[in-house]
Formats: structure tokens, C-alpha cells, sequence
């Protein structure tokens, strides 16, 4: 026998300590160390045998050699693998509720900032949808549908057991993340009552371990690129469109100095969107030390992340560290504490959200209209801040390229999260736990608008009034909270095993937020700091807090491992509601059947895991206004004060009667679910169906403006989802060199809305991207149906000249049985946009709106692949939505220019439009204020769009190289690894991206217009253990 | 333990904590008043886009689908119908909370009565507007406690003017005469009385037509004119122009109260010097187009109808003043007047807010001016008087008198004394009389917000209006020009229901008691 030595490694490269290693058929057997190294003795020709929880169990045949490496594969599915639950732990096998894991190893693959950004199609039930691609932009998660109509439908995060109802995901270092679960019915959900009702998402931070210290690096440099632009007209096209439209004004300014059409054939064009986009760096670093001993355990990261925006003057910087100790006082008494914290910046005016009401005033809008060319047939025109031919006040088209670069915005954010806990075993069965934590955001907003700018240019609406003009917000939050728990483990007589949990938290949150703008700033290179100089403006000035205290319990109980009985409550008191209606109850129970366990199925091999359960209870919604049941009197000069004898005396208005009788949303869950394993797991199954009611919505309800008030708070209607999850595991392909494991996961969910606010029918809301848009519905919520549903007219392709009459003198009269246009009959001729009329009145009015698409998907999923080669590996994650549409509002502006602007570019796609000799266009003339109705009266459905998509959302090819090499460089393990995201897009929407929301809510849902562009990102890592 | 559930709210106060002091009731008054200045009243609604579009003006920038009141293309979901009904309830809402607590705090009683009384008249005022521009509405007498009762019917027409002829005449009691204010944007006796007169004017014609409040509208004018606090203003500024008639309205643009003249004017200011603080409305900026921004931006959106200009007789300086003789040829930097050619008279711009007399020390934006609106003039009160003696006595020498000095100061001249060139013609007929008074408060109270109400209390609207586009269609126009601006002429004829205005969307969506007006 001689000395065998050797590492084992992880899938991903880590060395795994405490791994048993075993010369098969002896009781010779030692654990690998905390470097995941090992010495056995043995001979030539032994069997080692490896074998760890979690880890599939690998044999390996002694040669010669005395040096070995071997990579344990994580098991699949592994029934004894840890679940984090409300206040406590289970195991995948006994857990009752419908609770999934994300698999944070595949997501930690994607190259991104926040664990959000990479968790869409992970989880069966979780939609997760974004505004759009800007660097820090929010990221929307619901799980299994939405319950409320006009509030929050955000999920509850949990953060290493301290729930926190609106984090800023930006301020945790994935990397840092050890585990996500999300709890996603009622069973699972209901201990956390109040707040349970839209799921709750529970993160593990990585904690420290035994042994001499590791450390980890792992570092990534990589580029973002826009992945598609429009095409636009070229000068030439331009010209020509300006002379169909308007042909007296377009022929002044560009036939001008006896120039024809012709001349601009050869007029340089101007790519504004090559000079708006870039390809852009980021770069992204963490550094994480681990280790302790039998007393002490400590973890220690840092993280520095910088992405540049695929903008220009956009971007996000992070800087991150978190320190988290873990320590025993003796036997019974432990104890650990947690503090992270994050600087943040994000900077970049968000295309998307401009601070006026007019289309013109999005950032795209001049980057796809603005005039392409040069007057003078020059390249350039990157000194002019306007096109001489629009008006300033009217249009807020400007250079883009100019007011982007000089318009400042940015946040910078503060974030401090400190939690500690103590736990004392009273005896062995009983453990008492008492948490404290705080979590503090501080964070500041600059607003800067200077003469370059559309908001601060004297030549300009907004800049006429307010000259260079700034505003500074400050803005702070603190949550703090204590939790005490006691628990009881014990089993009775071998076949009873019970679990009990009960607790009393409490908690309370202030947040205030200050500042002030001025105006006419004669100093304009003193940026925000010379606000002093200027004529102050509004100032700013808000406070709130809120309290919550409950009592929580459950239950456990476990019979002969085949039947599981949870029950739970939490009895919840908020300060939110006024007394009276202050505590809400939330019961809720589940059960449980493994009856792979029973004896008649012990003989049926190749199931591995049969599981049923289901669950049924109430949870909460109070996500509502701290003061949202108080009338409150307001008093400010502006604007409800009144210039009594020219001096203005400030109004005391009311300005929002209250409602004492508002209380908690309540969501009533029912969840049937089963669990299947076949092959000692090797596929696995869940499937969960699910439906929810919620009533007594919170809804900012319209009521009677003869009350005085235009909504009111109230606990008003009813909304339904229901839906199947289905998640698949498999491991598809097991050898030695090559593996191939997948995870495919799909869910339906359809919501319905049962009631509204009494007498109302449907919840209109508009789009509003422009003010003509403001007061016309774009979505309808109707009773009986789904949520955000588009509405408007139904495009029916263009007049042709067989709808007119001729007159005597020639003019086409449409003829009295075809319907109008929302025109004027007499102002309607060939090639103008044509609707459908629904009442068969012969007018298109708001008679004729119908439904015209659904906002929310049929179905969401997605489909994790990993495969190994030797060393080398491959991840292949695939994403999708269907059957959602998108309004793409770009092609009111830019496919037939719906509102009229003079000299403003198109698509190119509207160089195919109707005229005489083109009558088969879809695409309706270019003429002036004929193209369509001269006011939009409604939406249409030309503009909508199937919104589908399948996404190859990441992939990731990683080397780990042998560790024989890497030790000689005095490595533990180095892998080096190319990741990409969002490389390749299956989808028929025509505009930049169909993973975009610029509205995000559930009433408007899927709207497209200046959307910032999600990049493709390509990056170059190494991960690197020392 | 419940301390953590007792939070009290820390930026805001609740009605019940507030109204303390004498200073808390002086703000909540002033959110009483507030309403008056929204975009949806007196800032352009209530003379804009309700008010243009009569036998005095119309508005000539019409395309075939634009939804807008001023030519009579909306229905009930126009934001300013909505608007309208909103904020006259809004007032209302807020003078019931104030009058709930009015006697909170400790204070001067006197003062505390004029407030009340205030408040009292505003509610009613409010609900005058409601009335008259909508019929039926929901009376409101109390604060707002219980949102969850929706359902709430409208009160007939008729209920609603007694309540509020009854809150009025309560408040003539409270509030302080106009000489202790000393401005026009605080409600006086004389105010009261005034619109006391109106209100009983308006009860007496269609529809209620009750003819015996004409005894009484002629009680109320004639208490303004023998509380001796009033006057027509006879003087002005040389160095600005050439008649007392004018210079009223240039007071308006200079922030210059007369309160002989003008008895209540809903108060816009924009002289602060810190637009943060200003309450800007558009008078002036529909006026005599003009893009040049230091001579003051408009967009000449009032045009007169020949009529107006025909009504006027030689000498009658009014008429240049209403309606301006000259455009501006104007850019970015320059405005030059150019004289309008005399047979050009259907393109004529209203002129009776000039923004050019606006201080340059006021701040000068483009959309939003300062200048105040006058809601009751006396001018306007001796109308009325004679109006309501010609109908309870016939046309009288009080009659006579009332009116001969509004025209006599419309032509320059002493109002006191007698002329030839201005004073009407004597011994008319009642019917002749009558049919003068219509033409006069033409001619002296153009684009005051008035025209409307009047051609329909008189039941005329009809008529008048069909003749309005007659003579468009006959005018000198182009012929596009026509036809786009008979546009509101011939909708607001086509049907009876443009005598009301529909019950706005937001209410009849949700409020089921409440029945949509005839032909909505």
C-alpha cells in the first residue's frame, strides 16, 4: 500500500471539503479538508469510492499514479437538499408548499449586475419584466400573476430571514447569493400574512465555513452592444415625403435656391443612431474570503462593477462589500451578524421617461426624426442644438446627440444593511431565536438642464419659462426590525415528527425625502452647485413611517415520512389602517402525501419520488400609502393658493378624503401540486395548479367628482388567476467526459377580473406618450375579462378609390355607405387609414373600440441546459414569452407620422406607402393631415403587435483547467470562461426589442415607445481560488 | 406594543387638526377661491372655450376633428366639461369644510363672519355655475365623509337656484363692503348683490322662467348703485390711450385694481418675480395674435363677427378697443402694426386684453399672463338694472338713465350729462327697449364670459346663432375659411342639447343616480 493523494473538485472548479473518500468493499475511508485535498492509503488496482450530500457518488480505479483529481457532479434534484422557508428549513422532500429553488449556479452564469436581471424563466410562476435595457432600470417581478389592480404587485423579498417589502436588488453582489427560493402559495406564503399575498423571494447570502481561509476572485471585462437600430429615410426619401405631405412648405425650404428632389441623391446622410450608441465596456470584480473554525466562521466580499450604457452619457457603477461572522459562545448560545453595503450610481436620462407629455420630448424621437442631413450638404450638423425649420416651442425635437450629452441625471445611492441574530438551545429540542436588523438607504438625485438641453434652451417651451435650470432631491429611508421565535423539533416514538414555530416580530419604516429646484441659473458651470443663484422653485419635503407587529405560528407534523401536515397563521397589525381595522388574520394549511412510500409502490423501481400536495389559505396585500385612510389638508402657494390683492395667499385645500374603513387586500389561495421522480431522480417533475382570488382590492377608485374628489381609497373589487407550472429536470446524457443535464420550465397563468368599483364597468387607461394620447384609453381592464387588455379601433386597411364617388369637379367624395375615418367625411380621400365600424353607425368614434390585444403572455418560460466535456462546459439557457402583444407606438410617430409634425423623418419602411401608383400599400398616404384622423381618436390596431419571443437569454462556455496545473502555479483552481447575453432573439416584433414595457403596470401592460435598448453583452471572465 | 401601531402622519395635517387660527381660515379661503383661476374656468373656459362661438366671436382655427368647445365639438368626455363640473365641486367641497369649522377658532367675530360669509357666497357660486351651464346637478351642502355612498342624484334645476339665491342672500349680510377691502379679488356686499342680480336675471329667462325674480334682480342692482361705492371709470392714462373704457382693461394687463368699476375679478398675478408663486391665466393670450414675446405672445383665437363691429355707431370708442384695427407683423424679435384694411372686418382679433401693456418687470410667458378677469363690473350691473326696470316698469327714466351712462362713456364721454351723440334713442317701446339691451351689453361687455348665458336665458341662442352663420357664409371669407367656421355654428344648432352641457364622464361613470341631460 502506498500514499494516494488528491483534489475534488466541483462542477464548477471549487474544491469540496468534507467529501468522503473510501477504498470500496473496506471500512478504510478519510474526508477531504477543507482545500478539498485527501490522503488515503491504498494499492494499484483499489476502487476509491467518492461520495458527499449533494454530489453524485463517483468510483475511480488506482493506477500507478499517486496524484488524482476528480470532479463530483452536483446531483439533480436532490431530495435532501436544503429549502429556506418562512422561519425555517425543510428539505425538498418534506416540504409542503409550493416552493421552488432557483438554480443560483446557472444564474450566476449570466452577466449581469443583479440577480433580478437574470431570474426571468428560472422559476415556474415568476414573470419577471423589465422597462427596458437601461443600465439600473426596474426590473417588474410578479409571481403567479397579479392581484391588485392599481398597487404594488412586487413580491416580498426576504433577505437572510429579514423581510423587506422594496429593495433596491442593485445593492447585493449576486456572486454573493447562496441560495433563492420562492414561495409561491399560500401555505408557503401565509406566515408572512400581510405582505405574503404577492409571493416572497427568499435570498441566502453565502455564510463563512470551517477551514483555513479560500479565496475567490473571479473578474469579467466584457462589451454591450445594441442589437438592432431602425432604418430610416434616406435624405433623398426624406425630401420627397416633406414634398408629398405638404408640398408648398416642403417645396420653400428644400427646393429652395432652384435645388430638385433629385439633388439630395447625392446629400450625405446622417446615422444619428450610430452616434447615440456605442459599444460599450463593463467590467465587473468580486473578491470573497472564506473560512473559521469550530467557533468562528467569517465571509468577506467586495465587488466592483462598472457598466457603461450603450447610450452615451449613461451608465451604473456599484461598489459593494459585505462582511458576515458567525460565532458560538460555548454550546448552546451562537451567534452572527451580517452588514453589507453598496454605493450606487446611475446616470442617463431615460429615454423613456421625459418630463413632459409630449411625444417629441422622448430621446428617440429625435434620434429617428430629426432631420438626417445637412442644409448645406455637409455631414455635420452637431453644433445646431435645432432644425431652423421647426418650431421650438411647439416640437421639442432637438439634436439629439447635443441634449443628450449635456442634460444631466443621476442618482447616487447609499445602501446599509446590518442584521444580527442570536439563538439559544434551550434544550435539544427547543431553540429560541431572536434577530434585530436595520437597513438604511440614503441616496441623492442631481437634475441639471443647461442651454444645450431641450429643458433649459431660452428657444424652447419649457426653457422659455424656466432658462438653465436644476433641481437636487435627497432622499432617506430606514426599516428596522426584531424578530423572536421559538422552536420546537422533536420525534415521538419514531413515526411522529413534529415542528413547531412561534414568534412575535415587530417592525417600522421612516422615509422622508428633501430638496428644491430654481430656475434661471446665471452661472451654468456651476452645475447644481449654483442652484443658490437662481430663482428657487418647489421645494421639496416628505415624511412617513409605518408600523408593523404580528404574532406568527406553525406546524409540522410528520407521520411515518408518508403523510405532512402543515399549518400556519400570522396574525398581522398595521399601522396603515386606521383602529378597528388594523389586525388582519391569515390562516392557512397543506398536506402532503409521498406515497412512493407506501408499500404497494416500493416494488415500482423506477419511481424515485411521488409526491402530492396541496394547500389552501389567506395572505395579504397592504401595499398602500402610509396615511392613506387620513383626509389630508394641504397648504402650498402653488397651485392652490390665490393672489388676493396681488400678493399671493397660500390655499389650505383638501387635498384626499379619507376612508377609516380601509383594510388589508386578502388573496385566497388554492394550490394542488405533485412532485415526480423517476430513476433515482434523474428526471423530475413538478406540477402545480393553482387559483387565487382577490378581494377587497385595494383601489384607487374613481368616485363622483360631485364629492369634491376625483378617487378615493377603497377595498373595492375582485380578481382571479389561475395557472399551471410545469418544471422538468433531467439529466440527459451521464458519462465520464460528457454530461448533459436540462431544466425546462413553462407556466400559464389567465386573470380575471370579477368585479370593480360598483357601478364600473372597466378601468380605462391610456398610454401616455404624447398628450392627444393622455385622455384616449390605449388598455381596457374589463369585468369578465383579463387585465391590460389594448383597446381601440380595429385597422382595416386603407380606402381605395372604389369607396369614393367623383365629383363634377373632380374631387373624390366618399361614397354615404362606407364608414368614416374619425374625419371628416369631405376630408377623407384615397390611401387615408381606414377602421373599423363596429356599431355600423358610418362613424368611428369611441362606439367602435374592441379589444385588440392582451398585454399580459399565455405563457412564459424557459429551458436550462449545462453541458460538460472534460473540462470544458456549457450553459445554454433559452427564454420566452408568447402571446402577449406590444403596442409599438414608434410606428404612430415614425410609419405615417400620426401627429402631424412637419419635416419629420419615417422609417424606411414608409417609403412603401399609398399613392395612385402604389394602391396596394398597407402603409397610408403621406399626405398632409390625411394619413389618418388629423387628431388620433383612438388606438389601432396597426400598431399592435405580436410580442412573442424566444430568447437565447445566456450562454456561457467556461475551461477549468486541471488542477495538476494549477497547483504548480499555486492555485487551488482557475477557470476562464466567455459569457454572452441576450445573443440571439427568435421574434416577428418589428421594433428594437419585444422584452419592453415602458408603462410597466398590469393596467398597461406591453407598450413600446423610445425604449432604451437592450444590449447584447459579450464578456471575458476567470474565476480564481486561492 | 400599539405605540409601534400609532403613527401619526408627520408632512401633512387632517381637517380635524387644522382650522385653529384665524390664518388657518384665511388659507382655507383662499383654497375656496382657488377654483376660480383653473384652466376650466375663469383661466379660459369659462370665456375661451365656452365662450367663444357666439353672435360676438368665433374661433378660426378649426380642423374637421379636433375636439374643442370653442366650436362646439365635444360631448361628455371633454376635459373641459369635466374640468368645469370638477372644480366648481372642488370649491364647493372646500367651502363646506370650511364652513363646518368656522367657528374653531378664536377670533375677531367680524372677521370671522366675513369669512364665512365668503365661503357661504362662493358655494352658492359655484353651484350657480353648475346649474346654469349643466341644469340639474347634485346639490352639496356638506362635506364629503363617506366615499363608499356613489350614487347620488341631481337636484332639479329650480332647488338648486332657490339654495343658492338663499346662500347669497345670507352672505350680503357677512362678507365687508368693497371700500373696507379695498381690491376686487375679495367677495364685497356690492359683488353679492351684483351676482344676486344676475342670478334673479338668470331665473327669470329660460329656462326656469320665473318672471317675478325680475322685481327682484332689479332690488339687487339697484342696492349696488345706492351703496354709493361704485362708479363707471370716467378717467385714464393720456400717455396710453384715448378713453376711460380702455383704460379698464389695461388696468387688468397692469395689475391695477378700480373697484368704482370693476367689482369682483378673478385675481391672476404674475408680478412676483418668481414664477414659483405666480397664478397665471391666458387672458391676453388669445387676443390679438402676436409671436414676438416682449410684446406679449397670443395666438388670436377670438375673432369678431361682423355684427359686433356693425352694433357699434360712429364715435363709439368701444369699438376699436374690442376689436383691434391693426395686426401685428411679428417674429422672435420685431412686432410691427400693420393697419387692418377697413372691408376686412371678419378677420378682426378681440383686442380688450392687450398684452403689450403688461410691465416689463411681470413675468412674460408665452401661455400665461397675469392679467385678472372681471366677473361683475358696474358697467355691466346698470345693465342689468335697466333690464330688469324695463321689465317690471317698462323703459323707464331709471332705465333710460342706467344705460345712457354705459353708453355714454363708451363714446368718451361726461356720464352725468346728456348727449345728443350717445344717449339712446327716447320713448322705445318695451319689446325696442329690450331688444337694445341686448345690443348694448353686446357692444360694452364683449368676451366677458356673458354672451352665452344671455342669448340662452333669452332664449335667442337659436336664432342668433343660425344668423351668425349666415352671415359668415355671406362674408367676404374664403371659401374654406367659411366652411370651417360655420362648423360651430351649425353643430351648436343642429340640436337642443347644446343649450346644456352634457354630465361630464368621470360623474355618470360611476354615480348611477345621476340621468344624462337630453340628447347626450
Amino acid at each position: 500500500q502506498v500514499s494516494v493523494g488528491g483534489l475534488v473538485l466541483d462542477s464548477d472548479g471549487r474544491p469540496i471539503p468534507m467529501l468522503t473518500v473510501q477504498v470500496k468493499g473496506t471500512a478504510n475511508r478519510v474526508q477531504t479538508n477543507i482545500t478539498g485535498n485527501f490522503t488515503i492509503r491504498a494499492k494499484v488496482g483499489d476502487v476509491l469510492l467518492f461520495s458527499g450530500v449533494g454530489y453524485e457518488t463517483r468510483e475511480l480505479t488506482l493506477s500507478e499514479q499517486q496524484k488524482y483529481t476528480v470532479t463530483m457532479r452536483n446531483k439533480v434534484n436532490d431530495l435532501e437538499e436544503v429549502m429556506v422557508i418562512g422561519y425555517g428549513t425543510t428539505t425538498r422532500a418534506d416540504v409542503t408548499g409550493a416552493v421552488a429553488s432557483a438554480s443560483v449556479e446557472s444564474m450566476q452564469k449570466a452577466p449581469v449586475r443583479s440577480f433580478d436581471e437574470a431570474l426571468a424563466g428560472r422559476v415556474a410562476g415568476v414573470n419577471v419584466s423589465s422597462v427596458d435595457g437601461q443600465p439600473g432600470s426596474a426590473v417588474n417581478i410578479t409571481v403567479r400573476g397579479a392581484n391588485s389592480v392599481t398597487q404594488d404587485n412586487a413580491p416580498l423579498y426576504v433577505i437572510d430571514g429579514f423581510p423587506i417589502e422594496d429593495p433596491n436588488n442593485n445593492f447585493i453582489n449576486p456572486q454573493d447569493i447562496a441560495s433563492l427560493e420562492v414561495l409561491k402559495d399560500a401555505s408557503a406564503t401565509a406566515i408572512y400574512g400581510s405582505r405574503g399575498a404577492n409571493g416572497v423571494i427568499m435570498i441566502t447570502t453565502k455564510r463563512g465555513a470551517m477551514g483555513a481561509p479560500t479565496i475567490t476572485l473571479s473578474t469579467s471585462y466584457g462589451i454591450q452592444k445594441d442589437v438592432n437600430r431602425m432604418e430610416l429615410m434616406s435624405p433623398y426619401e426624406f425630401v420627397r415625403y416633406q414634398l408629398e405631405r405638404n408640398p408648398s412648405d416642403a417645396a420653400t425650404i428644400y427646393l429652395a435656391d432652384g435645388k430638385n428632389l433629385d439633388f439630395y441623391k447625392g446629400v450625405p446622410a446622417i446615422d444619428w443612431q450610430d452616434q447615440l450608441f456605442r459599444t460599450a465596456g463593463m467590467h465587473n470584480t468580486s473578491l470573497a474570503i472564506r473560512g473559521g473554525n469550530e467557533a468562528t466562521k467569517y465571509y468577506v466580499s467586495g465587488n466592483v462593477l462598472g457598466q457603461d450604457g450603450i447610450m452615451i452619457n449613461s451608465a451604473y457603477k456599484r461598489y459593494q462589500g459585505s462582511i458576515s461572522l458567525d460565532q458560538n459562545f460555548g454550546k448552546k448560545l451562537k451567534g452572527g451578524v451580517y452588514v453589507n453595503y453598496a454605493y450606487n450610481k446611475q446616470n442617463g436620462m431615460s429615454p423613456s421617461a421625459p418630463a413632459s407629455n409630449s411625444a417629441s420630448a422622448y430621446t428617440l424621437f429625435s434620434v429617428y426624426g430629426y432631420r438626417n442631413f445637412s442644409m448645406d450638404g455637409s455631414t455635420d450638423l452637431s453644433d445646431e442644438l435645432f432644425d431652423q425649420f421647426i418650431d421650438p416651442t411647439v416640437d421639442m425635437r432637438v439634436n439629439p446627440i447635443l441634449n443628450q450629452e449635456h442634460m444631466l441625471r443621476e442618482t447616487m445611492g447609499h445602501n446599509t444593511i446590518v442584521n444580527s441574530y442570536l439563538t439559544y438551545d434551550i434544550n435539544p429540542d427547543l431553540r429560541l431565536k431572536i434577530t434585530g436588523g436595520i437597513n438604511t438607504t440614503v441616496s441623492r438625485n442631481n437634475q441639471f438642464n443647461d442651454t444645450l438641453t431641450v429643458y433649459g434652451n431660452p428657444r424652447t417651451l419649457q426653457g422659455s419659462v424656466n432658462g438653465v435650470n436644476g433641481a437636487v432631491y435627497f432622499s432617506e429611508n430606514t426599516t428596522w426590525i426584531n424578530e423572536n421565535t421559538l422552536t420546537y423539533d422533536h420525534t415521538f416514538e419514531r413515526d411522529h415528527h413534529l415542528t413547531i414555530v412561534g414568534g412575535v416580530t415587530e417592525s417600522g419604516r421612516s422615509s422622508s425625502s428633501h430638496g428644491s429646484a430654481a430656475t434661471k441659473l446665471p452661472n451654468a458651470q456651476l452645475g447644481v452647485n449654483g442652484l443658490d443663484e437662481g430663482t428657487p422653485q418647489t421645494v421639496r419635503a416628505l415624511s412617513a413611517s409605518w408600523g408593523l407587529m404580528s404574532f406568527l405560528g406553525r406546524v409540522d407534523y410528520k407521520y411515518r415520512n408518508k403523510y405532512l401536515l402543515t399549518l400556519s397563521y400570522r396574525a398581522d397589525g398595521s399601522s396603515k389602517f386606521a383602529k378597528g381595522n388594523r389586525w388582519g388574520y391569515f390562516p392557512s394549511g397543506a398536506f402532503a402525501w409521498k406515497f412512493n412510500e407506501e408499500k404497494f409502490f416500493k416494488n415500482i423501481d423506477f419511481i424515485s419520488e411521488g409526491k402530492l400536495r396541496t394547500s389552501y389559505g389567506l395572505t395579504g396585500n397592504n401595499r398602500i400609502g402610509e396615511f392613506d385612510y387620513l383626509s389630508v389638508i394641504a397648504l402650498a402657494f402653488n397651485p392652490q393658493g390665490y393672489p388676493f390683492g396681488n400678493g399671493t395667499v397660500s390655499g389650505a385645500i383638501p387635498e384626499r378624503v379619507g376612508n377609516r374603513e380601509l383594510k388589508w387586500e386578502t388573496t385566497e389561495q388554492a394550490d394542488i401540486g405533485l412532485d415526480l421522480g423517476f430513476f433515482a431522480n434523474r428526471i423530475s417533475l413538478t406540477a402545480d395548479i393553482y387559483r387565487k382570488t382577490t378581494r377587497d382590492l385595494l383601489l384607487n377608485a374613481n368616485i363622483p367628482l360631485s364629492l369634491g374628489y376625483a378617487t378615493a381609497n377603497r377595498n373595492i373589487g375582485k380578481v382571479r388567476n389561475q395557472g399551471l407550472e410545469l418544471t422538468l429536470s433531467t439529466v440527459n446524457i451521464k458519462h465520464a467526459d460528457f454530461s448533459w443535464e436540462s431544466s425546462f420550465n413553462i407556466s400559464f397563468n389567465k386573470s380575471e377580473i370579477l368585479q370593480l368599483t360598483e357601478n364600473q364597468e372597466a378601468i380605462l387607461s391610456a398610454a401616455p406618450f404624447d398628450g392627444y394620447f393622455r385622455t384616449i384609453p390605449s388598455f381596457i381592464s374589463k369585468v369578465g375579462n383579463q387585465l391590460g387588455m389594448m383597446y381601440g379601433y380595429i385597422w382595416d386597411g386603407l380606402y381605395q378609390y372604389n369607396d369614393f364617388d367623383v365629383s363634377t369637379t373632380g374631387n373624390y367624395v366618399l361614397k354615404d355607405h362606407i364608414p368614416t375615418n374619425g374625419n371628416a367625411r369631405n376630408a377623407i380621400q384615397p390611401g387615408d387609414i381606414k377602421f373599423k365600424d363596429i356599431n355600423g353607425d358610418l362613424a368611428i368614434d369611441a362606439k367602435d373600440y374592441a379589444m385588440i390585444g392582451r398585454g399580459l403572455p399565455i405563457h412564459t418560460g424557459g429551458f436550462n441546459n449545462n453541458f460538460r466535456y472534460k473540462n470544458f462546459d456549457l450553459n445554454l439557457f433559452f427564454q420566452w414569452s408568447y402571446g402577449n402583444d406590444i403596442l409599438n407606438a414608434n410606428r404612430y410617430i415614425f410609419e405615417g407620422n400620426i401627429l402631424g409634425r412637419s419635416n419629420l423623418n419615417q422609417y424606411a419602411s414608409y417609403q412603401d406607402r399609398w399613392s395612385p401608383e402604389n394602391t396596394s400599400s398597407l402603409n397610408h398616404r403621406g399626405g398632409f393631415g390625411g394619413a389618418g384622423p388629423s387628431t388620433p381618436t383612438g388606438t389601432n390596431s396597426r400598431v399592435i403587435e405580436d410580442g412573442s419571443y424566444l430568447r437565447l437569454k445566456t450562454v456561457q462556455l467556461g475551461y477549468t483547467f486541471p488542477a495538476e496545473l494549477v497547483q504548480r502555479l499555486h492555485f487551488k483552481t482557475l477557470k476562464i470562461y466567455c459569457s454572452a447575453q441576450n445573443l440571439l432573439t427568435w421574434t416577428s416584433y418589428s421594433g428594437v426589442d419585444p422584452e419592453v414595457s415602458i408603462f410597466n403596470s398590469v393596467l398597461t401592460p406591453g407598450v413600446d415607445y423610445s425604449a432604451y435598448p437592450r444590449p447584447k453583452i459579450i464578456t471575458f471572465g476567470l474565476n480564481l481560488t486561492l | 406594543c400599539q405605540k409601534i401601531l400609532d403613527k401619526e402622519p408627520s408632512d401633512f395635517v387632517q381637517p380635524e387638526n387644522y382650522y385653529n387660527s384665524e390664518n388657518d381660515l384665511n388659507f382655507a379661503l383662499a383654497g375656496v377661491y382657488d377654483p376660480l383661476g383653473s384652466e376650466y374656468l375663469y383661466a379660459s373656459g369659462l370665456w375661451f372655450q365656452f365662450g367663444d362661438c357666439t353672435d360676438e366671436s368665433f374661433y378660426p382655427n378649426s380642423s374637421n376633428s379636433f375636439s374643442a368647445p370653442m366650436f362646439y365639438q365635444y360631448d361628455y368626455t371633454n376635459p373641459f366639461v369635466g374640468g368645469l363640473w370638477q372644480e366648481c365641486y372642488k370649491g364647493i367641497e372646500r367651502a363646506n369644510l370650511l364652513l363646518e369649522h368656522i367657528d374653531k377658532p378664536a377670533m375677531d367675530e367680524r372677521k370671522r363672519q366675513a369669512i364665512a360669509g365668503e365661503a357661504l357666497f362662493l358655494r352658492a357660486y359655484y353651484h350657480f355655475l353648475l346649474v346654469s351651464n349643466f341644469g340639474a346637478v347634485p346639490l352639496k351642502m356638506a362635506s364629503t365623509t363617506n366615499v363608499s355612498s356613489v350614487d347620488i342624484p341631481a337636484t332639479p334645476a329650480k332647488e338648486v337656484y332657490e339654495q343658492l339665491l338663499q346662500d347669497m342672500r345670507e352672505a350680503e349680510t357677512k362678507v365687508l363692503k368693497a371700500t373696507e377691502i379695498g381690491n376686487a379679488s375679495h367677495v364685497s356686499q356690492t359683488t353679492v348683490q351684483g351676482i344676486l342680480a344676475r342670478v334673479c336675471l338668470y331665473m327669470a329667462g329660460y329656462p326656469l322662467k320665473d318672471e317675478t325674480k325680475y322685481g327682484e334682480a332689479l332690488e339687487w342692482a339697484k342696492k349696488v348703485v345706492e351703496s354709493g361705492e361704485h362708479r363707471l371709470l370716467e378717467s385714464y392714462d393720456t400717455g396710453l390711450t384715448n378713453s376711460a373704457y380702455s383704460q379698464i382693461f389695461i388696468n387688468h394687463a397692469q395689475d391695477k385694481y378700480d373697484i368704482g368699476e370693476c367689482l369682483w375679478e378673478a385675481d391672476f398675478n404674475m408680478n412676483e418675480g418668481n414664477s414659483a408663486y405666480a397664478e397665471g391665466g391666458r387672458l391676453g393670450t388669445y387676443q390679438i395674435s402676436c409671436v414676438n414675446v416682449d410684446t406679449g405672445y397670443a395666438s388670436g383665437g377670438i375673432r369678431t363677427t361682423i355684427k359686433l363691429y356693425n352694433l357699434y355707431g360712429e364715435g363709439d370708442l368701444r369699438r376699436d378697443w374690442a376689436i383691434t384695427p391693426f395686426t401685428f407683423e411679428s417674429t422672435q424679435t420685431t412686432a410691427v402694426r400693420v393697419p387692418q384694411p377697413a372691408n376686412n372686418i371678419i378677420n378682426r382679433e378681440s383686442g380688450k386684453w392687450r398684452r403689450y401693456f403688461e410691465p416689463n418687470s411681470f413675468i412674460k410667458q408665452q401661455y400665461r399672463t397675469g392679467q385678472n378677469f372681471p366677473i361683475l363690473r358696474y358697467a355691466d350691473v346698470l345693465l342689468m338694472l335697466a333690464e330688469a326696470e324695463n321689465e317690471v316698469n317698462g323703459p323707464t327714466a331709471i332705465a333710460y338713465e342706467a344705460i345712457n351712462q354705459v353708453r355714454r362713456r363708451g363714446y368718451g364721454l361726461p356720464v352725468q350729462a346728456y348727449s345728443e351723440l350717445a344717449d339712446a334713442a327716447p320713448g322705445l317701446a318695451q319689446s325696442d327697449f329690450r331688444q337694445l339691451i341686448m345690443d348694448e351689453r353686446a357692444r360694452e361687455l364683449c368676451f366677458e364670459a356673458l354672451r352665452k348665458p344671455d342669448l340662452i336665458r333669452w332664449g335667442t341662442f337659436t336664432d342668433v346663432l343660425s344668423a351668425t352663420a349666415e352671415e359668415i357664409m355671406t362674408s367676404n371669407a374664403s371659401t374654406t375659411n367659411k366652411s370651417r367656421w360655420v362648423l360651430g355654428y351649425n353643430t351648436a344648432i343642429s340640436s337642443p342639447r347644446y343649450l346644456l352641457l352634457p354630465i361630464p364622464a368621470l360623474e355618470i361613470n360611476v354615480n348611477k343616480a345621476i340621468k344624462q341631460n337630453p340628447g347626450w
